[in-house]
This record gives structure tokens, sequence and C-alpha cells, in this order.
């Protein structure tokens, strides 16, 4: 019952109430765990559906990320940090050229309040980059964006780039952005496409979920 | 006094300013011109005793070695300064059904405008819109510039060069005397041959920035203001006629993309929105483009009324008319600022859905941000704004109050213009004067480009705006 106060103070983006709520479960010796997952992934993942179903709109998700976010710095540092990394690193960027990442910064919330970590290359990302982080960062996923039909073949590039040294084993790359879809990322070699970011946290689930 | 002298004829003294041309008709002296004296014809040619360099319009019209023999356009010379020339050889008329008429296009992605002209007498004689036959070749700039990258450049050229005489067949003039052309900077680079790759990404470089004569048919193509900002928002801005004037106006043209300025006298800001294809009915279930049949105004007086364009049998719903209903949607209550849709309606078959509404306050958020970091960036309040100049694909007539209550436009706007034709226009008026040339130099001077999507706090005032709320 309480955890799903936090949901529901998350689903109705109320940032002072999340905060509320759960310190005051953390004072009655309620597992930080338990809260991030049962009160505050938990609503997140109903804003991913209602955004789904276009109950909820750019807006709205934003703000109950921030009502998410208000929790989630609460309760991070008393998780063990290794904990937190069991889930997996997710390295997500929108392709060079293309310098619109509104939809870019809805997946990686939706990652993260999934329980990734995500490290964001941020927009206009050059192929180089996406290579380089991949080598260094070791991640289990490269989630790539591109918002027009002529920045759409960088993501080819940054697959092919990846085959070239030697690294596409290593990692699972996926998709999305407006003009591509299933086709286009089977097409170009990709493991997956997500059509919103709720489609995007299932896929990840999927690749190398739990 | 400034004099004129003609070889083995007489000098003249000269009162007054006047051109060449005028002080010749004004002595009886046969001089061919059938563009009446605005510098289109290039028919009025006089060899002058040392002449200055030539100017842009007689290099345009005077071939390489008349004009190395001396001779200039009697229009273009002001009598101002002592002249000294040879009697003009006149040429037999020739029998030309339409001798000295213009045309002016807008080289539009969905659309190509063409626009007659009498230059004798300066009359509009017809206007004709045909549809730019690239579309089967992709709906938006960004399939054909991928298009065209992939190699299909010289298909899609030609397919705009189809669409051209298409347009001219229409409108009945197969070979102009002199041609204006204003457009995107994609459909400029296409009809120029020039490469589109530049504007497949940012920064978006377009291959062509200045103005462009050719011969041969005699053609002038606008300049750009820069990314995505072309030749149409410089004719649009030199019809509208609003730069170097007291006040603060604001300039969109409503496509695919939204071009918007803000002009403040010597000051000119313009930017793209990327609005997406909503207000051209693309995507939208029942949207349709601003054509015949489309529901172009809703009122609601216990119950829904509508008009349709010319009347028609109602195809659709255009841009105009999807604000109206917005507009209604949020007064009854039956819509959320926030875009939730509490009641869903019909208006004879046409409906309007959850998703519909998404991609509206994507396109209506889009150009709001757009105003509202143009206002910024020349420190002016939305309340300043004298005049709303509109042009584009919207519909018919447009409602002020629906275009604030949806939060499209500022409130506290004084007037409200709209033009479908804008861009038109101005290549009109370039096709009729050499000061309308030197205006267009004059607004590409004062006009700076910016991009939208790298403003700072970009996203912030993107994700503010998407509420459908009127704002000041």
């Amino acid at each position: 019952m309480d955890f799903d106060n936090i949901k529901k103070a998350v689903v109705d983006m109320e940032v002072e109430k999340v905060k509320d709520l759960v310190t005051k479960l953390l004072k009655n010796k309620r597992l930080p765990e338990e809260i991030l997952e049962k009160g505050l992934i938990a609503g997140m993942k109903e804003v991913g559906r209602l955004f789904s179903c276009k109950e909820y709109f750019v807006p709205e998700v934003l703000m109950a990320s921030e009502a998410f976010y208000a929790g989630f710095d609460l309760v991070s540092p008393l998780i063990k940090t290794k904990q937190m990394k069991e889930k997996g690193k997710i390295i997500i960027g929108v392709v060079e050229g293309d310098i619109h990442d509104i939809g870019k910064n809805i997946v990686k919330v939706m990652l993260e309040a999934s329980g990734y970590q995500v490290v964001d290359l941020g927009k206009d990302v050059p192929t180089e980059i996406f290579v380089d982080s991949v080598t260094r960062e070791n991640p289990k996923i490269l989630a790539m964006s591109a918002l027009m039909t002529t920045t759409m073949m960088k993501m080819k590039d940054v697959v092919k780039s990846l085959e070239h040294k030697k690294l596409r084993n290593k990692v699972k790359v996926i998709i999305g952005g407006a003009p591509v879809n299933e086709d286009f990322a089977k097409r170009i070699g990709a493991d997956g496409y997500g059509e919103d970011a709720s489609a995007a946290v299932s896929l990840v689930e999927a690749l190398i979920g739990e | 006094m400034p004099t004129v002298t003609i070889k083995n004829f007489g000098k003249f003294y000269i009162k007054g300013r006047k051109t060449l041309l005028d002080f010749l008709v004004d002595k009886n002296i046969p001089i061919n011109a059938s563009c009446g004296g605005r510098g289109r014809c290039g028919l009025c040619r006089v060899r002058i005793q040392k002449p200055p360099p030539p100017n842009d319009i007689e290099a345009l019209l005077i071939s390489e070695k008349l004009l190395k023999n001396d001779y200039r356009l009697a229009c273009q010379k002001q009598t101002s300064e002592d002249i000294e020339l040879f009697m003009p050889k006149v040429k037999a008329k020739k029998t030309a059904k339409k001798e000295g008429f213009g045309l002016a296009l807008d080289l539009g992605t969905t659309t190509i405008k063409a626009g007659l002209v009498d230059l004798k007498s300066g009359k509009i004689k017809d206007k004709t819109t045909v549809f730019n036959p690239q579309n089967s070749l992709g709906g938006d700039v960004m399939t054909r510039i991928s298009a065209a990258v992939e190699g299909k450049y010289k298909q899609l050229r030609e397919s705009l060069l189809f669409g051209i005489e298409i347009a001219k067949e229409k409108i009945g003039i197969a070979k102009p005397i002199f041609t204006t052309v204003v457009g995107n900077p994609v459909m400029l680079s296409f009809y120029l041959n020039k490469p589109v790759s530049g504007l497949s990404r940012y920064p978006f470089r377009s291959a062509i920035k200045e103005s462009t004569f050719l011969k041969n048919p005699t053609r002038y193509v606008f300049p750009i203001i820069g990314g995505f900002v072309g030749g149409d928002t410089i004719g649009g801005i030199l019809a509208s006629n609003k730069y170097q004037r007291e006040g603060i106006f604001l300039y969109i043209d409503l496509g695919t993309n939204g071009e918007i300025a803000v002009i403040k006298k010597d000051k000119i800001v313009a930017l793209s929105a990327a609005a997406g294809p909503a207000f051209e009915g693309v995507g939208i279930s029942s949207g349709s483009l601003a054509v015949a049949g489309a529901i172009d105004r809703i009122t609601y007086n216990k119950g829904f009324r509508f008009r349709t364009i010319n009347n028609k049998k109602p195809i659709g719903i255009c841009a105009s008319g999807l604000i109206d209903l917005l507009a209604l949607l949020l007064n009854l209550g039956w819509l959320q600022e926030d875009g939730r849709l509490i009641k869903k309606i019909e208006i004879d078959g046409f409906g309007i859905n959850q998703d519909d509404i998404r991609k509206l306050q994507l396109a209506i958020g889009a150009i709001h941000t757009g105003i509202e970091v143009l206002l910024a960036k020349l420190g002016v309040k939305p309340s300043e704004i004298k005049e709303a100049i509109l042009t584009g694909e919207f519909g018919s007539s447009l409602n002020l109050e629906s275009l604030t209550k949806t939060g499209l436009l500022p409130n506290g706007i004084k007037q409200l213009r709209f033009e479908p034709d804008l861009p038109l226009q101005g290549a009109i008026m370039v096709l009729l004067g050499n000061d309308a040339l030197e205006r267009v130099e004059k607004i590409k001077k004062l006009s700076e480009h910016l991009e939208l999507a790298l403003e700072p706090d970009f996203q912030k005032k993107f994700v503010s705006n998407l509420k459908l709320t009127s704002w000041s």
C-alpha cells in the first residue's frame, strides 16, 4: 500500500509528495531496494504505459521523471553499488548530423528508471565516438536514434565500424526514431527496434534481461 | 545641367531625373522596349561612348560581345551625368504572340506556384498552382535529399523542371522574356543544379547563398537566408513590405517546415521550425491540404458548423479548420490544455483523435518556440508585435482568436494579415522593377539565421510550449 502511494505520486508527477513518502518509508526502516523497485520504478513503468497509449505526452513523462529522480536521489545512496550495476550499462546517443534529442532523452529516463546505468553521449555524435565508447565502457547495449531520413544511415556506419573493430559480438545494438522501423533495423544489422520509450525498455529486457 | 549627345544627331540638355530610355522616348527617337523600361527584356540596347561597367541586369541581358562593344541598356542609365551615344538601331518587331511577358515561380516542396505578368502594363495576368511532381519520389524535403544523395539527384531535378513546364503550360506561356524564382533552399538547389547534400545534416549548409542571374533564357533566382530559410522567405518579406518600418512584425510561412521571421526595423532574425506535415493534413486522420472541399472554418453554436473551401463537398479538415477545432474543444472543455481529449467528436464524418492532437501539439509547440526564441533574440515582447503576417498552407482564411487560444500565436498582436502566396508576390515584384532587386539584397543583408534546436534551453521551452494555451 505504501509503495502504491509512491507509485501513484510518480504517475501524478508530484515531486514533493514523492520526497515525503520516500523519506517516511526510509524512517520506518523499509528497504531502499523495495522502495525503488515497487514504488518508483513501478510508477515510471505506468508512466511509460500511459505514454504508449497517448494518454500521457512528452511534458507529463518529463515531469513524472522529475518526481522519480526526487525519490531515486534519496534511495540510491543507500543501495549497494554492486546491485545497481548488475542490470547492465547502456550507451545512448543521437547520430551525427542530427540535433534533435528529446526522444532520446525520454528513452534515457525510462531506461534509468528501470534500473539501468545509462551513459549519454548526447546529440550529433560521430561514429568514432560511439565505437570508442563501446571499447571504453564495455556496455551491454548501444542505443542510437536518428530523426531524419538523411541521417539514419549513420546507424549502419556505426554497426559496420563495430564489426570492423571486432566489437559487434560484445554489444547489442538497438535503434529508434521517427524515420526508422523494425525492417530498417534488420537491414542495417541492428539487434532490435523500439517504437517508443516503453518499447525500448521491453526490448532491452528481452535482449539482456534477467 | 547634364547633357545627352547622340552622334550625328544633336546635343540635349536634361531637366529633372529620368532614365536614358525615358529621354529617348520623349524625343521620339525609335527604340525597342517590350517590358516598359523595367530592365527585363534587354531590347533597349544603345552603344555608349566610354560607358561605366555594366550592372547586374546589363550583364544578364546583353551578350558579352556587345558589352565589350560598349552596349548598355537605356533603361538602366540615369541621365544625371553627361552621356554620349550612337543612334540606336531598331530591328523590325518580332511577331511573337506573348512578347513582353514575365514569369514568376515559387518552387515549394508540395506545390509549384506560377504568376504571369504583362511587363509592359505591369499587370498580373494569371496565377496558377500545380503539384510538384517530385512528390512521387518522397513527400517531404528530407526524404528527397536522401534520395538525391543516394543517386536520384538527376531524376529529382528533371522532375522539378517538368513541374515547371506543366505550370508554364497551364498558365499559357512558352517563352517568358524574364523569369524570377523563389523557393526553399532545397528546391532552389535542384533548380540551379547544385548539390543538396550539405542540407542533409546539421549544420545544414546550402550550396547556394547569393542571388543568381542566368542567361538563355533570362532568369533571376533569389538568394537564401540560411539553413532551410530560403528565397521564399525573402520573397515573402519583400511582399509584406514591412522591413525598415517602425514597429515589430512577425512573418510566418507555414508548410512542412514553418519559416518564421521577426522584423525590427533594420534587423531581421529568421529560423525554420520543424512543425512536421500535420498542418498540411498529413498524418492527421481527417487532415487535408487547403484545397477545394477542405473544411477551413469551424464554429460552434449548439453544434458544430463548418465551411469548406469553394463550398465543395467536405473532403477533410485543413490547417485553419484544425486550429479552429482545437480552440473550440478547449473552450467547450472537451480538450484539456495538456492535450488530453475528454470527448470524442465528429463533424460530418470527420473526427479528431488523441494521436491527431499529439501531432498538432508538436507542430504548434515548434512554431510557438520559434516565435519565442526570435522575440527574445531581439529583446521584444509579444505585445509589441504590430502585425503578424501569415502565408502558406493554412487555409483560405484565419481566425486570430483560434490562433492565440491554441498558443500558435501569442496574445496582444494588433493586426493579422493572411495571404496564401506572399513569396510568389515577392517574385512578381522583382519582375516589375529594379528597386525590388535592390530590396532583395537589402533584406538578405539585414537577415540573420538561427538554428532553433541549438538555442539555449530549447528542450525546456519546447516541452513547456506543448501546452495548448494562450501566451504572451
